[in-house]
């Protein structure tokens, strides 16, 4: 569960795995564009409104400029016409004196000094003669005494306003003013308006002209210019007035003729000839223009106009609106910034969620995966005992399908004796939440759809679902553990039994045990002391009645006493043979050379006589009982001894060697051997190969070597053939 | 000067016969004083009993003992002999049947001299007595006698 656990939740908390990367990335992207969307049309709207507001900021001043310029017209045209009709004027064609014509030249002065921009004013005759002029100097104004009067009779403003009938002004174009057919410098715009003069007889005497200063005009229109990206004045054949520096009166110079608005943006002059007001979009940006008419009288020399033009270029356009832009790109990535963030926050919360949903899904597959396969049956019921859940395994333990338990009360699946009070342990359980056998696993007995009765153990859980009780059952079918536990019991009592009697039978062996000791004992004791005497009155006797007996009755003594010394050697061996097997093995480190070696010492002092080579393997240990290895050792080394009695020298062998993969310890020589087939019988207490007047022994031997080797967990066999020897094994 | 004796102590006639036919083959038996269970073997040493008012100074030269008596056995007589201040340097040697090892050890911790186990064959028996009456009387130096 744990593992499962951590498997699904490879990253750990506070780091941002790929997954939930992916994730933000995927709510993030279509987040941002749409805020991006959002962020760039409100953008627009804003933009276009600024440009709708600087287009009409452009419309409103052109028109002002227009109607600025229209208005000084008006004015000027105003002005000449009173002049036209002053009664100084009057008097002066009337009488034609000096008088008279002072009193013109002081009216005139007064008239250009009160009108700031007027730069001249002049009568003329119809002979093109200027009769009074007066000019500006400054803020004062003098008239040009008669020498300095010129005929203007060439000029095309004087031709054009001595054609006037009454009531009928001329307007000139703005032009740059000239002094002898050179333009004055510094330049100075200027306007010239002319009306005629009439007598009192009616003749056309002449004219009056009104030098304006065009500048006054100019700097009118130009102060309107912080309002827009600049505005510019075109006349009528498309020259510029006010605009581009090197361009402004070009007409007025002699290579200047071709450089006119008209020739650089002919398309939007085109469409300026259309209409008094109007805007044109270009390549390179917005026109705005609105015409200013001079407005003469009908049936006159044309009248002049003018175009204020506010070039506005795209340039100018985006500047006006660049600081929104600026203004919505740092809003924007704001914006991003937050969702990014946001996105983030909310992919990991998805991650999390899925990953805490997988878990879910996991778990329920997990609990689905258990209670579909699970052996045991798994039935769950609400409060009122009715079957909510049954599964497969409950189908089977049960007997009835799933579709006809669920509903059916839980008593359905227990014999009838258990019902009552089963409904009445629900009862107490729903109203005081007591436990007795929830949470507990008891035995019970469950009722089979067949009538069967059989033995179950239930493990009972109550859960609690949005605040209605469910119990959950796991029932398991116990009839084989059932039987099985009985037979358990059943050998356990027979084990009980077996058991007792072992103690029974141990207590007597103990007994016995020390029945044979004390038989033992007296053995060694009490059956040598008549040996001693049968062994020891022989001899007596022979000692005694020697010479009175036959050489016959001596052999008879000889053998009474050999037999009785014969037993008390079996009496000995039988001891040490019972001694070994009721001796209680201590096992320790063993030098079995060592052991071999005094051994092999004390057979030769036996018989210093005979040629005898010892081969006692160096340093060989083994783990046993040292006085039981040393009895065991003794037994096959005299064995050997014994039996190469007749060789010369007797070779006899201790050492160890590998017999089917395991050490073993052998004892081998070179005496008489014996035959195999009856290798078997060989260890047998009593079992004797050799004829006991060629080799004596008991037969006890090799029975207690056996004794001691098996004592010890080990094996011990031989190999010979008559006459070739023996080898003794044995392992421990 | 008393003569120089032993003490037998030894139940089995059979026994005592061979011992002292033993014995006699190297002119010791005449020196023999035989107990016949260790009761009597302590009455003659401590002149108590049937040997009441015996001179408990003389003492023999070696006490022969056999383990397996009636009434007291010879563990028990070795014990009383050594815990006793006039024999506990009385030399003791165990003559007997047996030679488990048990016994031999039990018979060195209470202290006898030597233990002897009694051959079958009478041969060597009585080359065992021999070794025994050359040694006990004629070689070794007993321990002083009190006056």
């Amino acid at each position: 569960m744990a593992s499962s656990r951590s498997g699904a939740h490879p990253e750990s908390e506070g780091k941002v795995g790929g997954g939930t990367i992916t994730r933000a990335a995927l709510i993030f992207l279509p987040l941002a564009a749409a805020a991006v969307a959002a962020s760039y049309l409100l953008y627009a709207s804003q933009a276009n409104a600024v440009r709708a507001t600087a287009q009409a900021t452009d419309i409103r001043i052109a028109d002002i400029a227009s109607q600025r310029i229209a208005l000084t017209v008006a004015s000027l045209k105003a002005d000449a016409s009173y002049l036209s009709e002053q009664d100084a004027l009057r008097s002066y064609l009337a009488g034609d004196d000096a008088t008279s014509l002072r009193r013109l030249q002081a009216e005139y002065v007064a008239f250009v000094r009160h009108r700031q921009f007027f730069a001249r004013l002049r009568l003329i005759d119809m002979g093109g003669q200027e009769i009074v002029r007066v000019d500006r100097q400054g803020d004062a104004a003098a008239p040009v005494p008669p020498s300095g009067l010129q005929n203007r009779a060439d000029e095309l403003h004087a031709q054009e306003a001595l054609k006037l009938h009454r009531g009928q002004i001329h307007v000139s174009e703005l032009e740059l003013n000239t002094e002898d057919g050179a333009i004055e410098q510094p330049a100075k715009p200027t306007i010239r308006v002319g009306a005629p003069v009439f007598d009192d007889t009616g003749a056309k005497r002449g004219i009056i002209v009104i030098d304006y200063l065009g500048q006054r005009l100019l700097d009118r229109v130009s102060e309107l210019r912080d309002a827009v990206a600049d505005i510019w004045l075109i006349n009528s054949q498309g020259y510029w007035l006010l605009g581009p520096k090197d361009d402004v009166f070009a007409f007025m110079y002699p290579d200047g003729k071709d450089r006119t608005f008209a020739a650089g943006y002919p398309d939007v002059w085109r469409q300026m000839q259309n209409a008094p007001a109007g805007k044109v979009e270009t390549g390179v940006g917005r026109f705005t223009f609105s015409r200013a008419d001079a407005e003469t009288a009908a049936g006159g020399s044309p009248s002049p106009s003018w175009f204020v033009l506010i070039p506005t270029p795209h340039a100018f356009s985006d500047a006006q609106t660049s600081d929104l832009k600026f203004n919505f790109a740092i809003a924007s990535a704001g914006l991003l910034a937050l969702l990014g963030v946001v996105s983030l926050g909310l992919a990991r919360h998805q991650v999390h969620r899925r990953e805490a949903e997988q878990l879910v899904r996991l778990s329920e597959a997990r609990y689905r995966a258990v209670t579909e396969t699970a052996s045991d049956a798994i039935i769950s019921a609400d409060r009122h005992g009715s079957i909510r859940y049954f599964n497969p395994g409950a189908e089977r333990i049960f007997g009835h399908p799933e579709k006809d338990m669920i509903g059916q009360p839980l008593t359905k699946l227990m014999p009838e004796r258990f019902r009552q009070p089963h409904t009445e342990g629900i009862q107490r359980y729903v109203d005081t939440r007591e436990p007795k056998v929830v949470g507990e696993t008891v035995k019970l007995t469950g009722l089979h759809k067949d009538g069967r009765e059989f033995p179950i153990e239930l493990a009972l859980a109550s859960s609690d679902v949005d605040g209605e009780l469910f119990f959950t059952a796991i029932v398991r079918d116990i009839t084989v553990r059932a039987e099985a536990e009985r037979r358990l019991r059943a050998s356990q009592a027979e084990i009980e039994g077996l058991n007792r009697r072992l103690q029974l039978d141990n207590a007597e062996l103990e007994a016995v045990n020390k029945e044979l000791e004390a038989f033992s004992y007296s053995v060694s004791h009490d059956l040598r002391a008549p040996l001693r005497a049968i062994d020891g009155f022989s001899q007596a006797l022979v000692e005694d009645a020697g010479p009175m007996l036959k050489a016959e009755h001596h052999a008879h003594l000889n053998r009474v006493r050999q037999a009785a010394q014969r037993m008390g050697l079996l009496i000995d061996d039988l001891i040490k043979l019972a001694r070994v097997t009721r001796t209680d093995v201590n096992i320790g480190d063993v030098d079995l050379s060592e052991i071999a070696l005094a051994i092999a010492t004390g057979l030769q002092d036996t018989a210093p006589e005979r040629q005898a080579d010892f081969m006692i393997a160096p340093g060989l240990h083994a783990k046993g009982d040292p006085r039981l290895m040393q009895v065991a050792l003794d037994n096959l080394l005299s064995n050997s001894w014994k039996f190469t009695a007749p060789r010369s020298p007797a070779k006899i062998e201790f050492g160890r060697t590998m017999v089917d993969g395991k050490p073993a310890f052998f004892v081998r020589d070179n005496g008489v051997g014996f035959d195999m087939t009856y290798a078997g019988k060989m260890f047998g207490a009593f079992q004797r190969f050799h004829d006991a007047r060629e080799f004596a022994g008991t037969g006890i031997g090799l029975a207690t070597v056996q004794r001691i080797i098996h004592k010890h967990g080990g094996r011990v066999w031989g190999e010979s053939q008559p006459g070739q020897g023996a080898v003794f094994y044995f392992t421990l | 000067m008393p003569q120089k004796f032993i003490l037998l102590v030894e139940d089995n006639p059979d026994d005592e016969a061979l011992t002292m036919r033993a014995l006699s083959k190297h002119n010791v038996a005449n020196g023999v004083v035989v107990a016949r269970d260790g009761a009597e073997a302590i009455d003659f040493l401590f002149g108590a009993g049937a040997h009441a008012g015996r001179d408990t100074t003389d003492l023999p030269q070696i006490v022969l003992l056999d383990l397996k008596l009636p009434k007291l056995d010879g563990f028990e007589v070795l014990r009383r002999i050594r815990a006793d201040e006039r024999t506990r340097t009385l030399p003791v040697v165990i003559l007997t049947s047996s030679k488990e090892e048990r016994d031999v050890a039990q018979g060195y911790r209470d202290g006898c001299n030597s233990y002897v186990r009694k051959p079958v064959n009478f041969d060597e028996f009585v080359d065992a007595a021999r070794q025994l009456g050359m040694y006990w009387l004629l070689l070794n130096e007993g321990p002083p006698r009190s006056p």
